[in-house]
Parts: C-alpha cells; structure tokens; sequence
C-alpha cells in the first residue's frame, strides 16, 4: 500500500471528486438518464427490497407469494393511479374507501336480489363516477378544498353501505358459479385478475397522465394555478374529471374485489385511503402538486405491499407492519426531497440560476392526522 | 422642452393608418382617489411604446383598462377606430390585445415546451406529440431570438431573463396585434435585461405593437419608438425617443402641471 509512488493518493482522489460531482450532475441535469426515468430511484429501492428480504427467505420470491404481493397491491394500488392525477393538482380525495366499499355493497345488494350478476357489475362501475362528481360538484359549487368536501362524503358514502347492507355481511343466495365470480374472481394465465386490472390501468393512466392534455393541464394547475386560468385550462372542469376517475378506478376495484371475495361487507376498505395517498406519495408523487408518477404509484403499492406481506414472512406482526409502512413513507419522500435538492444544486453548478418557485399553497389541513395511524402522509414530509 | 412633444397622431414611421388602440378622456376613480383624469393614449401599429411615471401614476391602470381587466368610469376606447367595451381581459384578447402581468404565468414544474404551449399542446388521436411540441416550441423560440440550453428543462431551472423570454415569446405566439408588458425588467440584473429587450426589439418585427411599462428610463429610452409620460392620472409628455433624453423624460415624470400653485397641493395632503 505505502510502497505507490507519491503522488498516487492525492490523484485518486481528486479523480473520485471530480467523478462523484460529474455523476451527481450528469444524473441530476434536466434530460439526463434519471430525468428521464423519474421512476428509476425508486425501482432500485423497490429491487432492493425485495432482494434483501429474497437473500434471507428465498421462499418469499416463489409464486405464491409474489402473487400474494400483487393481490395486495392490487387494490389500493389501483386507486392510488387515481389519486396521482389528484395529488398533482393539489386535490387528495379521501373518500376512496368508502366508494370502494359501497360499490361492493350495491353489487352484493343487486346480485342477492337476483338481478344477472354482469348487469349488477355494470350499475356497480357507474357507482363510483356518480359520487365522484357528487365530490366534485360540491366542491366547486361551494369553493372549498375536496379533502374537506371529501372528508364528509367518506363518513356519507360509507353510512349508505351500512344502511344499504342492513349492518349485515351480504353473501346469501349469491351464484358463485356465474361467469362473473368466476371470471373476475379468477386468474388468466395463472395471474390473477386483479393483478392484471392494475397492470392494464396502469399503463392507460401512465399514456393518460404523461401523454394527454389532460395529464399536462393537471401538472400545470397543480404547478401554478394562475397560469393554468391564464392559459384557458378550465379548473372546475379537470378537477371533476380527476375525481370523476378516481370514482371509477375505486368501482372497478370494487367489482372485482367483490367477485374474488363473494362476500359484501359494508365496511370493506375503511382506512383505504391512507394506503391509497402513501403509494401515490411514496411514487413520488408531490403533495404540493405539479409533478407525479403513476407508474411511481405502482410501485409504491408494491412497496407497502412488500412490506406488510415481508414483515409476516420474517416473523413480524401486524402492529409492526404498520410502523414500518409510515417509516417506509417518510424515507421515500425524504429521499426524493434530497434527490430533488441535488438536482437543483447541480442546475446551479452549470450555471442556470434557479428560482424560487413561488410557491404559496399550503394543503389545508394535511399536517394534522386524520385517523391515528402512522401513515399520516402529510406531516411536513415535503420540502 | 415642449416642442419635442408630438401631437396626437402626427406622422410617426409607417403611421399613415389610424392608431389600433385609442384611449380619449379615460377616468377612473377609486373612491376619492382619482387613479385617471382623463386620460388620452394611442398605440400605432409596429411601434413600441413606453409608458413610464412615478409610482401611482397610473400606468398600470390605464393599461388594466385596455384589456378590460378594470372597467374606467368615463371616457372612450376606440380599437381601429370603432368603440369597444372590454367586459374581461378575454374580450380584448379576441381583438388582439393581450397583456402580461407582472407575476410570470409559468408552471415551474413543467419543462419549456410544455409552458409554451400550456393548454393547447398539439394532440393527434387524443396523445400530446411530445417531439412535435419540442420542435416547434424551439422553432418559434428561434425566431425570436430566444436562445435556450434545452426544451426539455423544467422552468424552475431558468434564470430570470430566460423566463421572462418565454413568458413573452408564449404572448407572442398568440400573435397580438398589441402586447402589453408590465415591467418586464423589473427583477432583472443588466445583463439578463438586455435579453428582454432585444426580445422586445424583435417582437416588433412580427408586427405587434408593444407597450413597454417601466420604472428604468434607459431602457424605456433604449427600446421604445415613443414614451408617454403620465403624471397623477394624466398624460403629461408625449415624446419621440429620437428627440427626447433621459433629463427631458424625468423632468416630466416628476413634473407638476399645478407647479404654479405648489402650496395648494402640499396643504391638500
């Protein structure tokens, strides 16, 4: 070691500076590699994950479980590919769980009264946009913020449930054997479907989101919503259609998630929108608005899913599984916060000045807990 | 010193049409104050106009005025010679007026392009042409001179001057026949304003008149074909820039045309 000639250590050195600064930069400029692949962080964590946990129980990594994860996954993940056009408009609908949970019981309802279980899926799909743009409608015409509006809509929609179910679990006289149960509660290629609905509407609402206007003018409302107005992008407008399709992703979860189980509990899905808001945040997807990820939420369901279903594997219990869900949520965000400062930083160092962005918004009410959990997204976890 | 004020409508370069805007006795008061006495004011096609004053003058609401952002108390507002009534600033944008605010209407987040083209990005079955809007948005950038490191860099990365450009060249895409901008080098260092301005230069080769609001008289004198001085809600000078200098402009700005009787106004306050 000692015996290198002497100027050796000193080059090294500065060559490793000087390559840490210019990968720092070359994966922080604007159009670089992790520009591009916005996701790419996370996918690493992700992959990283699921090695860790593969390393010590390989068994994790069979079929069975993997399935498992996706399953899970699969249903607040669907939603959170909603509440990531929501989020990016400065907008969070918290009544995700209990339109989820009511579709099931309008479904469980109609098929236990006998109407064609297909029909009875049909009514429940429409569910969901109907009290998306009751969500919406209130919240413009009064001109308060939706995660008030939805703050009651949650407690409203999910007194219909119970009051539609009659406080009871509907699971009688239901024909499991219709092609509906069998079909939608069932696997194509051995997949689940559920596992395939959230791939299919992930990548449509990945085209809808980076490709659309409507994708950029959510971006841009979220980002400055002056220069949104200014620029003719009708704000009332987007944000009904943003919770009108958020309704619709929480009815299709709903009709498929009644099928898998042939069982309607009115309570199905409380909580729900925790889960929904963390995998869209931990996607990447900011809460002050302007930029998300919908591929980033499917990931990040995968995330919490991993999480949960790993705790079990290693031995963890359930009360632990969700002390590691809120640890996850504020890691991920703090390292997309770091990640972001970088990249201003490495903006500076090329000599573009950046601005402030002139930000004033503040999301009401999002640093106080809305159930004692700690999977409170909010808590002053953005910079 | 009054001898250099041109009259209104006297031969200007290319002036042989009538003024595109016209402002005749324009009032507005709020409450006591009044903000506007009466005011004329004139935008020809292809000049650039400055319209300075003190703080309060005016400026700001005169110009508030011809897009229907505020509506005046009296007074008449000619577009190429016809009344006008500009109920909203979406009024006099469909006749070609089009005026940008003091706060840039930027989306920081976004990249360039998709500033560029917010609300009306070009669609083809319903998807954003991504690369289209990147080509185009850099073609039109080009044509005004407007030099940036990439398309596809969020403005949140853009200095001052650069935003302030795309801010502009955004207006300029509209294709007004009048663009009015309010301070555009307010926030600017010297060198990032020399970029505006010679955007604004340019601006005037695709034949939009500009109305060019500042508090800095070197570059009002520096780009502007004309400079209206207004004072306490009047038009006190009129002047060709080729024929004034920058003594002759502040000593209207801070003219009084009550200067015989300046105890009357110092007992007033």
């Amino acid at each position: 070691m000692s015996g290198v000639v002497a100027p050796a250590p000193t080059e090294p050195t500065g060559r490793s500076d000087r390559t840490s600064k210019s990968i720092s930069t070359a994966w922080s400029r604007p159009g670089s590699l992790f520009d591009r692949f916005y996701d790419l962080p996370l996918i690493l964590v992700f992959a990283a994950m699921v090695g860790t946990v593969g390393v010590f129980h390989p068994e994790f990594l069979n079929r069975y479980s993997l399935t498992n994860i996706g399953t899970e996954a699969a249903y607040f993940g669907t939603m959170a590919l909603g509440m990531v056009f929501l989020l990016s408009m400065r907008e969070i609908d918290l009544s995700v769980g209990s339109i989820f949970g009511l579709t099931i019981i309008v479904v469980a309802s109609l098929v236990e009264r006998g109407v064609d279980p297909w029909l009875a899926a049909l009514v429940g799909v429409m569910v969901g946009p109907v009290l998306g743009t009751v969500n919406g409608l209130i919240t413009n015409a009064l001109r308060i913020q939706t995660i008030v509006v939805t703050l009651g809509t949650l407690s409203v929609y999910r007194s219909l449930a119970l009051i539609l179910a009659n406080d009871r679990i509907l699971e009688n006289n239901l024909p499991t054997q219709d092609s509906y149960f069998q079909v939608l509660g069932g696997t194509i290629l051995s997949v689940p479907v559920s596992i395939w609905m959230f791939l299919v509407l992930a990548a449509i609402l990945h085209v809808v989101y980076r490709y659309t206007r409507f994708g950029f003018n959510v971006r841009a409302i979220g980002s400055n919503p002056e220069a949104a107005r200014l620029a003719g992008i009708s704000i009332d407008g987007t944000r009904l259609s943003a919770l009108i399709l958020q309704g619709l992703l929480c009815s299709i979860v709903g009709v498929v998630t009644f099928a898998y189980l042939e069982a309607g509990d009115p309570i199905t899905g409380t909580g729900f929108e925790l889960s929904v808001i963390a995998a869209a945040i931990i996607g990447g997807t900011a809460l002050s608005g302007g930029q998300g990820s919908v591929f980033g939420a499917l990931i990040g369901a995968l995330i919490i899913a991993t999480i949960t279903t790993g705790l079990i594997q290693f031995g963890v219990t359930q009360d632990w599984g969700l002390f590691a869900t809120g640890t996850a949520i504020v890691a991920a965000v703090a390292l997309d916060a770091f990640l972001k400062r970088r990249r201003i930083q490495a903006a500076e160092k090329l000599g573009v000045t950046a601005t402030s962005s002139g930000r004033h918004y503040q999301l009401p009410g999002a640093g106080a807990p809305l159930t004692p959990t700690q999977e409170d997204p909010g808590a002053g976890s953005r910079p | 010193m009054a001898d250099s004020n041109v009259g209104s409508g006297a031969g200007l370069k290319g002036g042989v049409t009538g003024p595109i805007i016209e402002l005749r006795g324009v009032t507005k008061s709020y409450g006591a104050v009044a903000a506007l006495k009466g005011i004329d004011f004139e935008v020809r096609a292809g000049e650039v106009v400055g319209l300075v004053g003190d703080n309060g003058a005016g400026k700001s609401t005169l110009m508030k005025v011809v897009v229907g952002a505020i509506q005046p108390d009296d007074g008449e507002i000619l577009v190429d010679g016809s009344h006008v009534h500009f109920a909203t600033t979406r009024d006099s944008r469909k006749r070609g007026i089009e005026m940008l605010f003091q706060d840039l209407a930027l989306c920081d987040d976004l990249d360039v392009a998709v500033n560029f083209y917010l609300g009306r990005a070009p669609t083809q079955f319903g998807l954003v042409r991504i690369r289209r809007m990147h080509a185009l948005a850099r073609e039109k950038l080009e044509e005004l001179g407007i030099r940036l490191p990439s398309t596809r860099s969020p403005v949140r990365f853009l200095s001052g001057g650069q935003r302030q450009s795309l801010a502009i060249a955004r207006a300029v895409s509209f294709k007004p026949r009048v663009l009015i901008l309010d301070e555009p080098t307010a926030a600017l260092g010297v060198q990032q304003s020399k970029v505006v301005l010679e955007l604004v230069r340019n601006v005037r080769t695709t034949n939009t008149s500009v109305v060019f609001i500042s508090h800095r008289l070197r570059d009002v004198l520096d780009v502007c074909d004309r400079i209206v001085v207004i004072y306490e809600g009047k038009q006190v000078a009129n002047l060709l820039s080729a024929d004034t200098s920058l003594e002759e402009v502040v000593t209207y700005i801070v003219s009084d045309p009550d200067a015989t009787r300046p105890s009357a106004r110092v007992s007033s306050e």
